[in-house]
């Protein structure tokens, strides 16, 4: 009797591992290890925190509202390309959830924008706005720990707005957040900090 | 019990089996379901997302397009082509996204190259426009992108409901499939549960069961254990009660005969304290005759083993008394429990005591305590066999007529009339004699050592002397009569089965010669025995063979010589020894009990003949016809219808028949015989007293019974004028039947003078040789013819009456 119950408990148990390396079969493959998966310096840029940001000379792609220190047009930091790319400049390679292929970005973390910006102690998020009026709100903390990136660079050209540019928001392997793909907002347009 | 451990170790049963083979592969497919569900779930949630992902693109790329629609029909107002470029882009964008997002979806890719063209021209109309930002050129661009943008909306709405409807429909198959596979899958988890729990409630049963068998086998185990305890323990407490509760003295003796050990039934069977005897000399308690034997006994058994054969002998009781015993010994001297002799002796007295009882009934009559006749035979021949002086004799004794004893005072009475015989007889015998009942009426003496034959004969007479002593019985007195035979033998020479022959023999004689009498014998006894026995085959057939014949004798009237009746007397017309007269055959006849037909025959014949001689002399007043009836007859039932028969058959009148008796029969069974004779009387026929004054002194019967007639014994009518006395007698006797109203007639008559003085004396018939001699039937009817004469038979008379002495 032993023996058959014993039996029993086995098939029972070589069933539950099988069903779960089953289970686990099928879950998503992970994407193989980028080079550089997390945001790599690649020039430290020219301009430094607290320093004036003059008004942009070429197309502005990016205007910051709100509580910010830093203001070239009225109350509002209107950048273009230049401005920005004057930044410390970060390389990262990561998963494009709509392409579905690895794409090297360059550009600026955005947290380092933010503190170009002067943002103050007091503010605890920020609000962005597409061309095509889409919208995705950050807590500045989670700004800072993604190390997400305001990319104006795809595979080492400026991004044409039928390409989701000229600037977009791409997040590190790493980031939580960047595996929704609603928060990777293309053709940024606006910014509010509040 | 080996057996229940068996099954206690035998497994789970086919039905286990069966179940658990059922469960697991249920479990299997089950398992094997849930993974392909499993799969088609996430298989489903990928797709789901999927189109979801394309669904929601498609949706932007429609709001883009629309968006583009409105920025190229606001163109000619507004003239905001970088605006409209800006639209076109973003469409781009999403139409891009949408490339990566269907990847693999043919529909969309198709949509993609479908859209191209018009994508083309709507570029290459913006780029006109800005070239040429004139009114008219920017209207003709608006104009040309208007059918592109309105197709590429159409198409995108296409592409739209085609990916809707498709996603809907996988949808809805897998969530069939689905349906279906869950439906199977929750069917066969039923099935598991079911499975399950009939196994696990068969197990159970069968592991109850198991534990109740476990536990069966042991408590019977337990309970046999505790049986085989309690057995032997009863055994013992039964052996230690069967010691000392025997009613058999139980004792251990060593092999040189001390005791060690009595049981306690040494008390009650002997009377001793079982202490008081042990260690002592147990031969003292034997019997001194039997002491040698019990030492033998008890030697012998030590030297055997096992157990040895009874033995019996006499112990000494503690009061005194000699008790048989009888013991038997096992030697268990090797036993280490016992290491002597086990003794079982128990009191055999009664059964000995029984057993010379049972000897004794062997060997003796019951009713008189004399030796039987077996005991009688063996002393004989021991008597023959013991070598001694002088001769031996054996006497037979055997009582006369005591049938008539029995048969009227009934067996009580016969009885005790035999237990006085016996007594008597001892009385007059030596205690070296042996007295012997033979049986019935017949008893037996040895005389041993007797000096001569008329020492024995004095012995024979002494004993018919004891015996005729009166006999007080139911307040008669009656003597005992008996014949004896006497045969006398020399020890060493004569067979004792000789000897009790010849007693026989010559009893037999004595019998024959008139009893109440003894003989010795003689060697001739034999030849008369055996033609005694030639006689008895004879008389049997005597009958049939027309051998017996009827003789008449007249009885007259004695003054005037008329015939007035005839008595028939029967004869045995003999071959060989001629005419033989009653007494030579009749009692033979009735031992032999032939009295019946012959007496029939005897009636029959003599009433016909008197009808005869009716018939031929009618003119003669009818003759009386006289019969004789012997005792045995009288006895007999059929007889009063016997005689009625033979008046019916010979139309003869009953008055003219007179049936004669002899005294004697009338003492047997006074009651039976009166009734008897009063019937016989009824018929109207005459009863006559035969041969009266010959047998006993009692003449109360003859007012007792209903008597017509006397017959005066010839012995009174010889003695008739020879002497005073003897004719006074005749004379008594005549008186008497004067006196009872009795006729009476005078028998054997054979001189004038005696026919002369009955006259005188007043006796009117007579018959006799002087008148007749009885005559064959012939004779008769001639002499009646010849004295036929004035109306009657009338013998001539030779003398006158003495008419001096009638008066």
């Amino acid at each position: 009797m032993g023996r058959s119950i014993r039996l029993v408990v086995v098939v029972l148990a070589v069933a539950l591992a099988v069903s779960a390396c089953g289970g686990k079969d099928e879950a998503p493959p992970k994407a193989a290890a980028p080079s550089p998966s997390s945001p790599l310096v690649v020039d430290d840029g020219s301009l430094a925190a607290g320093e004036k940001i003059s008004a942009p000379k070429g197309e502005v792609v990016l205007t910051v509202t709100g509580d910010i220190g830093e203001v070239n047009k009225g109350k509002k930091l209107e950048l273009d390309l230049a401005s920005l790319e004057k930044m410390r400049q970060v390389r990262l390679e990561a998963a494009e959830p709509f392409l579905k292929r690895r794409v090297m970005f360059e550009g600026v973390l955005l947290s380092d924008l933010l503190t170009v910006a002067g943002v103050s102690d007091s503010a605890s998020k920020v609000s962005l706005t597409a061309l095509d009026d889409y919208k995705v709100d950050f807590k500045l903390a989670d700004v800072r720990s993604s190390q997400m990136m305001l990319a104006t660079k795809a595979d080492g050209k400026h991004m044409p707005v039928d390409r989701s540019g000229p600037i977009r928001i791409v997040f590190p392997d790493s980031s939580s957040l960047g595996r929704n793909p609603d928060l990777w907002i293309w053709s940024v347009a606006s910014m509010k900090v509040a | 019990m080996a057996d229940q451990h068996l099954v206690l170790r035998r497994r789970r049963g086919p039905l286990q089996t069966a179940l658990g083979g059922v469960l697991v592969v249920l479990i299997l497919v089950v398992e094997v379901l849930i993974l392909q569900a499993y799969v088609n779930v996430s298989r489903s949630t990928a797709i789901f997302g999927q189109v979801t992902f394309l669904t929601g693109n498609l949706v932007n790329v429609q709001r883009e397009a629309l968006l583009l629609n409105v920025k190229i029909e606001e163109l000619p107002t507004t003239r905001d082509l970088r605006g409209a470029q800006l639209r076109r882009g973003l469409l781009g964008n999403q139409l891009r996204v949408m490339e990566g997002l269907g990847q693999g979806d043919a529909r969309v890719a198709d949509a993609l190259e479908a859209l191209d063209p018009d994508l083309q021209l709507i570029d290459r109309a913006l780029a006109s426009g800005k070239a040429n930002p004139t009114r008219a050129n920017l209207d003709r661009q608006v104009a040309s992108m208007r059918p592109a943008i309105g197709r590429i909306i159409f198409r995108i709405k296409d592409l739209y409901d085609a990916e809707e409807q498709g996603f809907f429909g996988a949808l809805s198959g897998t969530l069939s499939a689905r349906n279906s596979s869950e439906r199977l899958l929750v069917g066969l988890s039923g099935m598991v549960l079911v499975v399950g729990l009939a196994l696990a409630l068969s197990l159970r049963q069968r592991v109850r069961k198991d534990f109740a068998r476990a536990y069966q086998t042991l408590t019977a185990e337990v309970e046999e254990r505790k049986a085989a305890e309690r057995a032997v323990r009863a055994s013992e407490e039964r052996f230690r009660s069967l010691v000392q509760n025997s009613s058999d003295v139980i004792s251990i003796v060593d092999a040189d005969g001390g005791v060690r050990y009595h049981s306690e039934s040494v008390r009650r069977v002997l009377g001793y304290d079982p202490g008081e005897l042990v260690d002592g000399d147990p031969l003292s308690l034997v019997h001194p005759d039997d002491r040698e034997r019990v030492g033998r006994f008890v030697a012998e058994a030590a030297l055997r083993p096992g157990v040895t054969a009874a033995e019996t002998w006499r112990i000494r009781h503690r009061d005194g008394t000699w008790l048989h015993s009888e013991t038997v010994a096992a030697n268990l001297l090797e036993d280490p429990n016992v290491r002597g002799l086990v003794l079982n002796t128990r009191d055999v007295s009664d059964r000995k005591e029984l057993e010379a009882q049972l000897v004794h009934q062997a060997f003796h009559d019951g009713l008189t305590g004399l030796a039987n006749r077996t005991l009688f035979a063996e002393r004989v021949e021991h008597a023959l066999a013991r070598s001694g002086k002088g001769e031996l004799a054996v006497l037979f004794i055997d009582l006369d007529d005591f049938k008539h004893v029995n048969d009227s005072l009934g067996h009580a009475a016969g009885d005790q009339l035999l237990v006085a015989a016996a007594r008597r007889l001892q009385g007059c015998l030596r205690p070296a004699d042996t007295a012997a009942r033979l049986g019935g009426d017949e008893f037996a003496v040895l005389l041993e050592r007797v000096t001569d034959a008329e020492a024995t004969a004095a012995v024979a007479g002494r004993v018919l002397d004891t015996l005729h002593r009166p006999f007080g019985l139911n307040g008669r007195t009656i003597p005992i009569k008996a014949s004896l035979g006497v045969a006398t033998g020399r020890p060493g020479t004569d067979e004792a089965e000789e000897l009790l022959r010849n007693a026989d023999v010559a009893m037999y004689a004595a019998k024959a010669g008139g009893k109440d009498r003894y003989e010795l014998f003689r060697p001739d006894m034999h030849e008369d025995m055996l033609q005694r026995l030639e006689l008895e085959t004879e008389l049997r057939h005597a009958a049939d063979r027309d051998q017996l014949v009827l003789h008449y004798q007249p009885i007259v009237e004695l003054v005037s010589g008329r015939i007035t009746r005839v008595e028939a007397l029967v004869r045995w017309e003999h071959p060989t020894k001629g005419l033989l007269p009653p007494p030579a055959f009749i009692p033979l006849a009735e031992e032999q009990g032939l009295i019946g037909p012959i007496g029939n025959w005897v009636l029959l014949q003599a009433c016909l003949q008197a009808r005869r001689w009716q018939d031929q002399f009618p003119d003669a007043p009818p003759l009386s016809v006289h019969v004789n009836l012997s005792g045995r007859q009288l006895e007999e039932q059929q007889l009063v219808g016997e005689v009625v028969q033979a008046l019916e058959t010979a139309r003869l009148s009953p008055r003219l028949l007179t049936l004669e008796i002899t005294e004697s029969v009338l003492v047997s069974d006074i009651e039976a015989m009166s009734a008897r004779l009063r019937e016989l009387k009824g018929l109207g026929v005459l009863l006559a007293i035969d041969d009266f004054g010959t047998g006993y002194s009692s003449l109360s019967y003859l007012r007792r019974f209903p008597i017509d007639m006397l017959k005066i014994d010839k012995a009174f009518v010889d003695g008739i004028g020879r002497g005073r006395e003897d004719t006074a007698l005749a004379h008594a006797i005549i008186k008497l039947s004067h006196t009872l109203q009795l006729h009476a007639v005078a028998e054997g008559i054979e001189e004038p003078e005696q026919a002369t003085n009955l006259v005188t004396l007043g006796c009117r018939d007579g018959q006799g040789f002087y008148f007749s001699r009885p005559l064959p039937t012939a004779a008769m009817t001639e002499l009646l013819g010849k004295t036929l004469a004035d109306g009657g038979f009338y013998l001539p008379v030779a003398a006158e009456p003495l008419e001096s002495l009638s008066g």
